[in-house]
Protein backbone atom coordinates (compact mmCIF):
# COMPACT_ATOMS: atom_id res chain seq x y z
CA UNK A 1 0.00 0.00 0.00
CA UNK A 2 3.11 2.50 1.03
CA UNK A 3 2.87 5.75 2.73
CA UNK A 4 -0.15 7.95 2.59
CA UNK A 5 2.73 10.45 1.01
CA UNK A 6 3.60 7.89 -1.35
CA UNK A 7 -0.24 7.13 -2.42
CA UNK A 8 -0.37 10.89 -2.88
CA UNK A 9 2.32 11.00 -5.08
CA UNK A 10 0.48 8.17 -6.99
CA UNK A 11 -2.73 9.52 -7.73
CA UNK A 12 -1.10 12.71 -8.75
CA UNK A 13 1.38 11.01 -11.13
CA UNK A 14 -1.77 9.09 -12.57
CA UNK A 15 -2.82 9.23 -15.95
CA UNK A 16 -5.79 7.98 -17.99
CA UNK A 17 -4.69 4.72 -20.04
CA UNK A 18 -6.25 2.72 -22.71
CA UNK A 19 -5.77 -0.03 -20.08
CA UNK A 20 -7.23 1.97 -17.32
CA UNK A 21 -10.08 2.69 -19.35
CA UNK A 22 -10.83 -0.85 -20.39
CA UNK A 23 -10.68 -2.30 -17.20
CA UNK A 24 -13.42 0.54 -15.83
CA UNK A 25 -15.89 -0.40 -19.01
CA UNK A 26 -14.93 -3.81 -18.32
CA UNK A 27 -16.56 -3.38 -15.00
CA UNK A 28 -19.79 -1.59 -15.74
CA UNK A 29 -20.50 -4.63 -18.02
CA UNK A 30 -19.09 -7.41 -20.32
CA UNK A 31 -20.84 -6.76 -23.37
CA UNK A 32 -19.20 -3.45 -25.09
CA UNK A 33 -22.32 -2.08 -26.25
CA UNK A 34 -23.62 -2.59 -22.91
CA UNK A 35 -20.76 -0.82 -20.89
CA UNK A 36 -21.14 2.10 -23.41
CA UNK A 37 -25.07 2.79 -22.83
CA UNK A 38 -23.82 2.00 -18.88
CA UNK A 39 -21.19 4.98 -18.82
CA UNK A 40 -23.37 7.54 -21.10
CA UNK A 41 -25.93 6.33 -18.07
CA UNK A 42 -24.08 7.24 -15.50
CA UNK A 43 -22.39 10.73 -17.31
CA UNK A 44 -26.25 11.63 -17.31
CA UNK A 45 -26.56 10.88 -13.83
CA UNK A 46 -23.44 13.20 -12.85
CA UNK A 47 -24.50 16.12 -15.01
CA UNK A 48 -27.52 16.86 -13.49
CA UNK A 49 -26.29 16.08 -9.85
CA UNK A 50 -23.36 18.53 -10.21
CA UNK A 51 -26.18 20.93 -12.27
CA UNK A 52 -29.03 20.24 -9.77
CA UNK A 53 -26.26 21.06 -6.72
CA UNK A 54 -25.11 24.82 -8.16
CA UNK A 55 -22.38 23.66 -10.02
CA UNK A 56 -20.58 26.17 -12.61
CA UNK A 57 -19.26 23.38 -14.48
CA UNK A 58 -21.30 20.02 -14.30
CA UNK A 59 -18.95 18.56 -17.20
CA UNK A 60 -15.94 19.49 -15.66
CA UNK A 61 -16.88 18.09 -12.15
CA UNK A 62 -18.66 14.93 -14.10
CA UNK A 63 -15.35 14.31 -16.05
CA UNK A 64 -13.42 14.37 -12.72
CA UNK A 65 -15.88 12.04 -10.95
CA UNK A 66 -15.27 9.46 -13.79
CA UNK A 67 -11.76 10.11 -14.05
CA UNK A 68 -11.37 9.39 -10.20
CA UNK A 69 -13.24 5.91 -10.64
CA UNK A 70 -11.48 4.88 -13.47
CA UNK A 71 -8.02 5.26 -11.35
CA UNK A 72 -9.39 3.94 -8.35
CA UNK A 73 -10.54 0.32 -10.53
CA UNK A 74 -7.00 0.88 -11.93
CA UNK A 75 -5.52 0.65 -8.53
CA UNK A 76 -7.37 -2.49 -8.14
CA UNK A 77 -10.72 -1.53 -6.72
CA UNK A 78 -13.78 -4.12 -6.96
CA UNK A 79 -17.11 -1.94 -7.44
CA UNK A 80 -19.88 -4.36 -6.73
CA UNK A 81 -22.31 -1.11 -8.02
CA UNK A 82 -20.55 1.59 -10.00
CA UNK A 83 -23.12 4.07 -10.01
CA UNK A 84 -23.13 4.33 -6.27
CA UNK A 85 -19.97 4.68 -5.99
CA UNK A 86 -19.77 7.10 -8.79
CA UNK A 87 -22.44 9.15 -6.58
CA UNK A 88 -19.97 8.72 -3.72
CA UNK A 89 -17.26 10.57 -5.22
CA UNK A 90 -18.99 12.72 -6.96
CA UNK A 91 -20.17 14.05 -3.50
CA UNK A 92 -16.32 14.80 -2.93
CA UNK A 93 -15.51 16.55 -6.25
CA UNK A 94 -18.67 18.43 -5.58
CA UNK A 95 -17.42 19.63 -2.07
CA UNK A 96 -14.06 20.32 -3.37
CA UNK A 97 -15.49 22.41 -6.23
CA UNK A 98 -17.67 24.43 -3.94
CA UNK A 99 -14.88 25.19 -1.35
CA UNK A 100 -12.76 26.17 -4.27
CA UNK A 101 -15.43 28.73 -5.86
CA UNK A 102 -16.69 29.90 -2.49
CA UNK A 103 -14.94 32.95 -2.11
CA UNK A 104 -15.53 33.47 -5.49
CA UNK A 105 -19.35 33.11 -4.84
CA UNK A 106 -19.42 35.20 -1.84
CA UNK A 107 -17.80 38.40 -4.22
CA UNK A 108 -20.03 37.62 -6.71
CA UNK A 109 -23.05 37.54 -4.77
CA UNK A 110 -22.21 40.69 -3.22
CA UNK A 111 -22.06 42.24 -6.39
CA UNK A 112 -25.40 41.13 -7.69
CA UNK A 113 -28.51 39.35 -5.68
CA UNK A 114 -28.49 36.02 -6.85
CA UNK A 115 -32.15 35.57 -8.54
CA UNK A 116 -34.29 35.59 -11.36
CA UNK A 117 -37.81 37.71 -12.08
CA UNK A 118 -40.27 36.42 -14.31
CA UNK A 119 -39.78 39.33 -16.96
CA UNK A 120 -35.82 38.75 -16.95
CA UNK A 121 -36.82 35.15 -17.62
CA UNK A 122 -39.50 36.26 -19.91
CA UNK A 123 -37.66 38.31 -21.62
CA UNK A 124 -34.21 36.19 -22.42
CA UNK A 125 -36.91 33.72 -23.53
CA UNK A 126 -38.35 36.44 -26.48
CA UNK A 127 -34.65 36.92 -27.21
CA UNK A 128 -34.12 33.10 -27.77
CA UNK A 129 -37.15 31.88 -29.58
CA UNK A 130 -36.07 33.31 -33.45
CA UNK A 131 -32.76 31.89 -32.66
CA UNK A 132 -34.17 28.47 -31.74
CA UNK A 133 -36.81 28.23 -34.26
CA UNK A 134 -34.15 28.71 -36.89
CA UNK A 135 -32.01 26.50 -34.83
CA UNK A 136 -34.65 23.79 -34.71
CA UNK A 137 -34.81 24.34 -38.52
CA UNK A 138 -31.29 23.17 -38.80
CA UNK A 139 -32.01 19.84 -37.57
CA UNK A 140 -32.36 16.99 -39.78
CA UNK A 141 -36.45 16.05 -40.17
CA UNK A 142 -36.14 13.01 -37.50
CA UNK A 143 -34.21 14.79 -35.21
CA UNK A 144 -37.21 17.27 -35.47
CA UNK A 145 -39.63 15.12 -34.94
CA UNK A 146 -37.61 13.31 -31.96
CA UNK A 147 -37.54 16.25 -29.73
CA UNK A 148 -40.96 16.95 -30.68
CA UNK A 149 -42.02 13.81 -29.78
CA UNK A 150 -40.17 13.75 -26.48
CA UNK A 151 -41.59 16.73 -25.43
CA UNK A 152 -44.65 16.13 -26.54
CA UNK A 153 -47.10 14.57 -24.37
CA UNK A 154 -48.84 15.99 -21.36
CA UNK A 155 -47.46 15.14 -17.76
CA UNK A 156 -50.27 12.60 -16.65
CA UNK A 157 -49.02 10.99 -19.91
CA UNK A 158 -45.13 11.68 -20.75
CA UNK A 159 -43.24 8.69 -19.29
CA UNK A 160 -45.59 6.22 -21.12
CA UNK A 161 -45.27 8.07 -24.12
CA UNK A 162 -41.62 7.62 -24.07
CA UNK A 163 -41.99 4.77 -23.22
CA UNK A 164 -43.50 4.24 -26.62
CA UNK A 165 -41.42 6.45 -28.56
CA UNK A 166 -38.36 4.54 -27.80
CA UNK A 167 -39.68 1.12 -28.21
CA UNK A 168 -41.38 2.22 -31.81
CA UNK A 169 -37.42 3.51 -32.68
CA UNK A 170 -36.03 0.09 -31.10
CA UNK A 171 -33.98 1.76 -27.94
CA UNK A 172 -34.06 2.12 -24.41
CA UNK A 173 -36.19 4.56 -22.14
CA UNK A 174 -32.24 6.04 -20.66
CA UNK A 175 -31.18 5.96 -24.81
CA UNK A 176 -33.66 7.82 -26.26
CA UNK A 177 -33.61 10.62 -22.95
CA UNK A 178 -29.85 10.75 -23.52
CA UNK A 179 -30.14 11.51 -27.21
CA UNK A 180 -32.97 14.38 -26.44
CA UNK A 181 -30.70 15.54 -23.84
CA UNK A 182 -28.02 15.60 -26.34
CA UNK A 183 -30.30 17.27 -29.23
CA UNK A 184 -31.29 20.09 -26.52
CA UNK A 185 -27.68 20.48 -25.61
CA UNK A 186 -26.96 21.17 -29.50
CA UNK A 187 -29.72 23.59 -29.79
CA UNK A 188 -28.83 25.45 -26.64
CA UNK A 189 -25.14 25.96 -28.09
CA UNK A 190 -26.54 26.56 -31.43
CA UNK A 191 -29.25 29.51 -29.68
CA UNK A 192 -25.36 31.05 -27.97
CA UNK A 193 -23.64 31.21 -31.16
CA UNK A 194 -26.70 32.65 -33.16
CA UNK A 195 -27.51 35.29 -30.04
CA UNK A 196 -23.59 36.14 -30.25
CA UNK A 197 -23.60 36.80 -33.79
CA UNK A 198 -26.97 39.05 -33.27
CA UNK A 199 -24.70 40.95 -30.76
CA UNK A 200 -22.14 41.62 -33.14
CA UNK A 201 -22.48 44.77 -34.91
CA UNK B 1 -40.26 -2.91 -6.92
CA UNK B 2 -39.25 -0.02 -4.94
CA UNK B 3 -41.71 2.57 -3.60
CA UNK B 4 -41.90 5.57 -5.99
CA UNK B 5 -40.08 8.85 -4.51
CA UNK B 6 -43.24 11.26 -3.58
CA UNK B 7 -43.14 14.33 -6.14
CA UNK B 8 -43.42 17.22 -3.79
CA UNK B 9 -40.07 15.60 -2.41
CA UNK B 10 -39.00 15.71 -5.92
CA UNK B 11 -39.48 19.55 -6.14
CA UNK B 12 -38.67 20.57 -3.01
CA UNK B 13 -34.79 18.75 -4.34
CA UNK B 14 -35.18 20.49 -7.76
CA UNK B 15 -35.58 24.30 -5.76
CA UNK B 16 -33.31 23.20 -3.27
CA UNK B 17 -36.05 23.25 -0.70
CA UNK B 18 -35.21 19.62 1.28
CA UNK B 19 -32.75 19.23 4.63
CA UNK B 20 -29.30 17.44 3.01
CA UNK B 21 -30.29 14.12 4.71
CA UNK B 22 -33.23 14.19 2.08
CA UNK B 23 -31.47 15.69 -0.50
CA UNK B 24 -28.72 12.56 -0.13
CA UNK B 25 -31.55 10.08 -0.24
CA UNK B 26 -33.14 11.11 -3.58
CA UNK B 27 -29.84 11.44 -5.34
CA UNK B 28 -29.31 8.23 -4.25
CA UNK B 29 -32.12 7.15 -5.63
CA UNK B 30 -31.39 8.81 -8.70
CA UNK B 31 -28.69 7.26 -9.51
CA UNK B 32 -29.57 3.93 -9.27
CA UNK B 33 -33.13 3.90 -10.03
CA UNK B 34 -34.36 5.04 -13.64
CA UNK B 35 -37.94 5.99 -13.06
CA UNK B 36 -36.86 8.73 -10.37
CA UNK B 37 -34.28 10.24 -12.73
CA UNK B 38 -36.95 10.37 -15.30
CA UNK B 39 -39.36 11.68 -13.32
CA UNK B 40 -37.17 14.59 -11.48
CA UNK B 41 -36.04 15.09 -15.28
CA UNK B 42 -39.81 15.90 -16.18
CA UNK B 43 -40.88 17.80 -13.03
CA UNK B 44 -37.99 20.29 -13.92
CA UNK B 45 -39.61 20.68 -17.32
CA UNK B 46 -42.99 20.84 -15.54
CA UNK B 47 -41.72 23.03 -13.14
CA UNK B 48 -40.21 25.53 -15.97
CA UNK B 49 -43.16 26.02 -17.86
CA UNK B 50 -45.54 26.15 -14.99
CA UNK B 51 -43.59 29.00 -13.94
CA UNK B 52 -43.34 30.88 -17.38
CA UNK B 53 -47.56 30.39 -17.24
CA UNK B 54 -47.44 32.52 -14.16
CA UNK B 55 -49.25 28.82 -12.72
CA UNK B 56 -47.24 29.00 -9.85
CA UNK B 57 -47.52 30.33 -6.19
CA UNK B 58 -45.80 32.97 -4.92
CA UNK B 59 -43.78 31.01 -2.77
CA UNK B 60 -43.42 28.07 -5.43
CA UNK B 61 -42.02 30.76 -7.69
CA UNK B 62 -39.54 32.66 -5.56
CA UNK B 63 -38.03 29.31 -4.50
CA UNK B 64 -37.20 28.76 -8.55
CA UNK B 65 -36.23 32.24 -8.75
CA UNK B 66 -33.36 31.55 -6.03
CA UNK B 67 -33.01 27.85 -7.56
CA UNK B 68 -32.56 28.96 -11.10
CA UNK B 69 -30.76 32.08 -10.80
CA UNK B 70 -27.38 31.45 -11.89
CA UNK B 71 -25.85 29.06 -14.78
CA UNK B 72 -26.19 26.61 -16.05
CA UNK B 73 -29.22 26.29 -13.87
CA UNK B 74 -30.64 29.19 -15.57
CA UNK B 75 -30.10 28.65 -18.94
CA UNK B 76 -31.67 25.03 -18.51
CA UNK B 77 -34.66 27.11 -17.66
CA UNK B 78 -34.74 29.77 -20.54
CA UNK B 79 -33.84 27.31 -22.70
CA UNK B 80 -36.66 25.01 -22.05
CA UNK B 81 -39.57 27.92 -21.42
CA UNK B 82 -38.27 28.26 -25.42
CA UNK B 83 -38.51 25.20 -26.41
CA UNK B 84 -41.75 24.50 -24.93
CA UNK B 85 -43.19 27.47 -26.87
CA UNK B 86 -40.91 26.57 -30.16
CA UNK B 87 -42.31 22.67 -29.58
CA UNK B 88 -46.10 23.96 -28.99
CA UNK B 89 -46.09 26.10 -32.35
CA UNK B 90 -44.21 23.00 -34.14
CA UNK B 91 -47.00 21.14 -33.00
CA UNK B 92 -49.90 22.88 -34.59
CA UNK B 93 -49.68 20.14 -37.84
CA UNK B 94 -49.68 17.00 -36.32
CA UNK B 95 -52.87 17.50 -34.36
CA UNK B 96 -54.32 19.45 -37.40
CA UNK B 97 -53.55 16.77 -40.41
CA UNK B 98 -57.25 15.39 -40.50
CA UNK B 99 -58.36 18.62 -40.67
CA UNK B 100 -58.68 17.51 -44.39
CA UNK B 101 -61.20 15.08 -43.24
CA UNK B 102 -64.44 15.40 -44.84
CA UNK B 103 -67.21 17.56 -43.30
CA UNK B 104 -70.14 14.63 -42.93
CA UNK B 105 -67.67 11.97 -40.79
CA UNK B 106 -66.87 15.32 -38.92
CA UNK B 107 -70.21 15.78 -38.03
CA UNK B 108 -70.61 12.36 -36.89
CA UNK B 109 -67.88 12.32 -34.83
CA UNK B 110 -67.04 16.20 -33.16
CA UNK B 111 -69.01 16.53 -30.04
CA UNK B 112 -68.69 19.24 -29.13
CA UNK B 113 -66.87 20.54 -32.30
CA UNK B 114 -62.57 20.41 -31.92
CA UNK B 115 -61.94 18.00 -29.13
CA UNK B 116 -62.88 14.55 -30.51
CA UNK B 117 -61.30 15.50 -33.70
CA UNK B 118 -57.99 16.32 -31.47
CA UNK B 119 -57.80 13.31 -30.40
CA UNK B 120 -58.48 11.11 -33.74
CA UNK B 121 -55.56 13.77 -35.18
CA UNK B 122 -53.25 12.32 -32.91
CA UNK B 123 -54.32 9.23 -33.26
CA UNK B 124 -53.90 9.03 -36.67
CA UNK B 125 -50.29 10.96 -36.64
CA UNK B 126 -49.06 8.35 -34.38
CA UNK B 127 -50.25 5.25 -36.07
CA UNK B 128 -47.95 6.89 -39.09
CA UNK B 129 -45.15 7.74 -36.83
CA UNK B 130 -45.02 4.10 -35.29
CA UNK B 131 -44.92 2.76 -39.02
CA UNK B 132 -42.59 5.15 -39.62
CA UNK B 133 -40.12 4.67 -36.69
CA UNK B 134 -40.88 0.79 -37.25
CA UNK B 135 -38.82 1.06 -40.22
CA UNK B 136 -36.50 3.08 -38.85
CA UNK B 137 -35.59 0.76 -36.14
CA UNK B 138 -34.78 -2.01 -38.41
CA UNK B 139 -32.51 0.02 -40.49
CA UNK B 140 -31.09 0.94 -37.30
CA UNK B 141 -30.44 -2.59 -35.91
CA UNK B 142 -28.92 -3.58 -39.48
CA UNK B 143 -26.67 -0.66 -38.91
CA UNK B 144 -25.50 -1.38 -35.39
CA UNK B 145 -24.66 -5.01 -36.49
CA UNK B 146 -22.46 -3.45 -38.93
CA UNK B 147 -21.00 -1.27 -37.10
CA UNK B 148 -17.31 -2.41 -35.13
CA UNK B 149 -15.62 1.16 -33.98
CA UNK B 150 -17.69 1.07 -30.35
CA UNK B 151 -14.34 0.98 -29.42
CA UNK B 152 -12.23 3.81 -30.44
CA UNK B 153 -15.14 5.95 -29.95
CA UNK B 154 -15.63 5.56 -26.41
CA UNK B 155 -11.92 5.59 -25.84
CA UNK B 156 -11.97 9.46 -27.37
CA UNK B 157 -15.25 10.12 -25.97
CA UNK B 158 -13.89 9.59 -22.18
CA UNK B 159 -10.45 10.86 -23.19
CA UNK B 160 -11.21 14.65 -24.86
CA UNK B 161 -14.21 16.69 -23.39
CA UNK B 162 -14.49 18.15 -26.94
CA UNK B 163 -14.62 14.54 -28.55
CA UNK B 164 -17.63 13.28 -26.07
CA UNK B 165 -20.24 12.49 -28.82
CA UNK B 166 -20.18 8.54 -28.51
CA UNK B 167 -19.89 5.92 -31.50
CA UNK B 168 -23.62 5.32 -30.90
CA UNK B 169 -24.43 8.90 -31.54
CA UNK B 170 -22.28 8.87 -34.63
CA UNK B 171 -23.88 5.67 -35.92
CA UNK B 172 -27.39 7.60 -35.07
CA UNK B 173 -26.34 10.63 -37.51
CA UNK B 174 -25.45 7.94 -40.09
CA UNK B 175 -28.90 6.10 -39.57
CA UNK B 176 -30.59 9.79 -39.83
CA UNK B 177 -28.68 10.54 -42.55
CA UNK B 178 -29.98 6.52 -44.55
CA UNK B 179 -33.14 6.95 -43.36
CA UNK B 180 -33.53 10.68 -44.74
CA UNK B 181 -32.36 9.08 -48.09
CA UNK B 182 -34.80 6.23 -48.12
CA UNK B 183 -37.40 8.55 -46.84
CA UNK B 184 -36.98 10.87 -49.63
CA UNK B 185 -37.19 8.03 -51.76
CA UNK B 186 -40.32 6.88 -51.19
CA UNK B 187 -41.62 10.22 -50.76
CA UNK B 188 -42.22 9.55 -47.18
CA UNK B 189 -40.53 12.53 -45.84
CA UNK B 190 -43.29 14.95 -46.37
CA UNK B 191 -45.70 12.73 -44.37
CA UNK B 192 -43.59 12.55 -41.54
CA UNK B 193 -43.24 16.24 -41.28
CA UNK B 194 -45.83 17.60 -42.78
CA UNK B 195 -45.76 21.29 -43.76
CA UNK B 196 -48.21 24.06 -41.90
CA UNK B 197 -50.46 26.28 -44.10
CA UNK B 198 -51.29 29.33 -42.78
CA UNK B 199 -54.28 31.47 -42.80
CA UNK B 200 -53.59 35.17 -41.78
CA UNK B 201 -55.74 37.69 -41.12
CA UNK B 202 -55.91 41.10 -39.15
CA UNK B 203 -57.92 41.98 -36.57
CA UNK B 204 -59.08 45.44 -35.29
CA UNK B 205 -60.21 45.47 -31.63
CA UNK B 206 -64.47 46.23 -30.68
CA UNK B 207 -65.55 47.30 -27.67
CA UNK B 208 -68.69 45.20 -27.57
CA UNK B 209 -70.03 42.30 -29.82
CA UNK B 210 -72.15 44.41 -31.36
CA UNK B 211 -69.95 48.08 -32.03
CA UNK B 212 -68.90 46.96 -34.95
CA UNK B 213 -69.80 43.91 -37.98
CA UNK B 214 -67.61 41.83 -36.54
CA UNK B 215 -64.76 40.44 -39.18
CA UNK B 216 -65.01 37.63 -41.47
CA UNK B 217 -62.76 34.63 -41.52
CA UNK B 218 -62.79 32.33 -44.44
CA UNK B 219 -60.37 29.83 -43.66
CA UNK B 220 -59.14 28.00 -47.59
CA UNK B 221 -59.76 24.40 -47.30
CA UNK B 222 -55.87 23.62 -47.17
CA UNK B 223 -55.04 25.57 -44.22
CA UNK B 224 -53.74 24.01 -41.58
CA UNK B 225 -53.37 26.98 -39.16
CA UNK B 226 -55.09 30.61 -38.46
CA UNK B 227 -52.55 32.84 -37.88
CA UNK B 228 -54.35 36.15 -36.49
CA UNK B 229 -52.63 39.39 -35.67
CA UNK B 230 -54.68 41.25 -33.63
CA UNK B 231 -54.00 44.97 -34.02
CA UNK B 232 -53.80 47.11 -31.05
CA UNK B 233 -55.75 50.32 -30.23
CA UNK B 234 -53.40 51.38 -27.39
CA UNK B 235 -49.97 52.14 -26.59
CA UNK B 236 -48.71 48.39 -25.12
CA UNK B 237 -47.71 48.83 -21.27
CA UNK B 238 -48.09 45.34 -20.74
CA UNK B 239 -45.01 43.23 -19.92
CA UNK B 240 -47.38 40.12 -22.12
CA UNK B 241 -50.60 39.23 -22.94
CA UNK B 242 -52.50 36.20 -22.64
CA UNK B 243 -55.14 35.79 -25.00
CA UNK B 244 -58.47 33.20 -24.92
CA UNK B 245 -60.54 32.30 -27.61
CA UNK B 246 -64.34 31.73 -26.35
CA UNK B 247 -67.60 30.71 -28.68
CA UNK B 248 -70.54 32.97 -28.74
CA UNK B 249 -71.77 31.14 -25.74
CA UNK B 250 -68.84 31.73 -24.15
CA UNK B 251 -67.09 28.65 -24.04
CA UNK B 252 -63.52 28.54 -23.66
CA UNK B 253 -61.95 26.87 -26.68
CA UNK B 254 -57.84 28.18 -26.35
CA UNK B 255 -55.67 29.83 -24.43
CA UNK B 256 -52.40 30.85 -24.47
CA UNK B 257 -50.26 33.12 -22.63
CA UNK B 258 -47.20 35.45 -22.65
CA UNK B 259 -47.92 36.25 -26.14
CA UNK B 260 -45.58 39.74 -26.81
CA UNK B 261 -47.12 42.58 -28.50
CA UNK B 262 -44.97 43.38 -31.78
CA UNK B 263 -44.68 47.14 -33.39
CA UNK B 264 -45.91 47.85 -36.96
CA UNK B 265 -46.02 50.34 -39.10
CA UNK B 266 -49.71 51.38 -37.90
CA UNK B 267 -48.60 50.94 -34.18
CA UNK B 268 -48.26 47.73 -32.59
CA UNK B 269 -49.98 44.07 -32.71
CA UNK B 270 -49.64 40.66 -31.10
CA UNK B 271 -49.99 37.33 -33.23
CA UNK B 272 -51.28 34.48 -32.63
CA UNK B 273 -51.62 30.98 -34.63
CA UNK B 274 -55.01 28.81 -33.89
CA UNK B 275 -55.50 25.50 -35.37
CA UNK B 276 -58.19 25.69 -37.81
CA UNK B 277 -59.93 22.05 -36.77
CA UNK B 278 -60.42 24.23 -33.42
CA UNK B 279 -62.75 26.92 -35.26
CA UNK B 280 -66.27 25.68 -37.02
CA UNK B 281 -68.66 28.15 -38.84
CA UNK B 282 -69.73 30.51 -35.80
CA UNK B 283 -69.22 33.80 -34.15
CA UNK B 284 -66.19 34.09 -31.69
CA UNK B 285 -64.77 36.42 -29.42
CA UNK B 286 -60.93 36.39 -28.48
CA UNK B 287 -60.30 38.32 -25.61
CA UNK B 288 -57.20 40.01 -25.03
CA UNK B 289 -55.52 40.87 -21.47
CA UNK B 290 -52.36 42.27 -20.39
CA UNK B 291 -50.35 41.40 -17.34
CA UNK B 292 -49.29 44.05 -14.85
CA UNK B 293 -46.80 44.19 -12.49
CA UNK B 294 -47.30 41.42 -10.07
CA UNK B 295 -48.74 39.21 -12.52
CA UNK B 296 -52.03 40.34 -12.62
CA UNK B 297 -54.20 40.67 -15.51
CA UNK B 298 -56.16 43.55 -16.64
CA UNK B 299 -58.50 43.15 -20.34
CA UNK B 300 -56.98 45.33 -22.81
CA UNK B 301 -58.98 44.12 -26.29
CA UNK B 302 -61.51 42.23 -27.46
CA UNK B 303 -62.10 40.75 -30.82
CA UNK B 304 -64.99 39.53 -32.77
CA UNK B 305 -65.45 37.55 -36.05
CA UNK B 306 -67.29 34.88 -37.68
CA UNK B 307 -65.63 31.75 -39.06
CA UNK B 308 -67.68 30.97 -42.40
CA UNK B 309 -66.15 28.02 -44.84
Amino acid sequence: MGSPRESAVRRRDWQLSKRALETFLASLDRDRNVAAERYEHIRARLLRFFEWRGCGFPDECADETITRVIRKIDEGATLQDPASYCYGVARLVLLEALKTREKEREALAQMQPLSVDVDDVQRDVEERLECLRSCMKRLPADQQTLIAEYYRHDPGSRIEGRKQLAASIGIGLNALRIRAHRLSATLGSCVGHCLEQEERP
Amino acid sequence: MRTPVDDRLLVQYLVGDCPEEERERVEERFFTDEETFERLCELEEDLAWRYARGELNATEREQVERAYAAPPRRDRLILTIALGRVLAEAATPTVRTPARVPGWKRWLSLEPAGARFVLAAACAALVIGLVLQRQQAGELRATLARSSDDSASLRRQVEGASRRASESERRIAALTEQVARAQTAAGESTAAAPKLTFATFVLTPGRTRSAREPARIAPPPNADTLRLQLNLDFEPAYSSFKAELRTSAGDLLWSQDRLQARKTADGASVSLTIPVALVGDGEYELLLQGHLRGNTLEDAASYYFTVTR
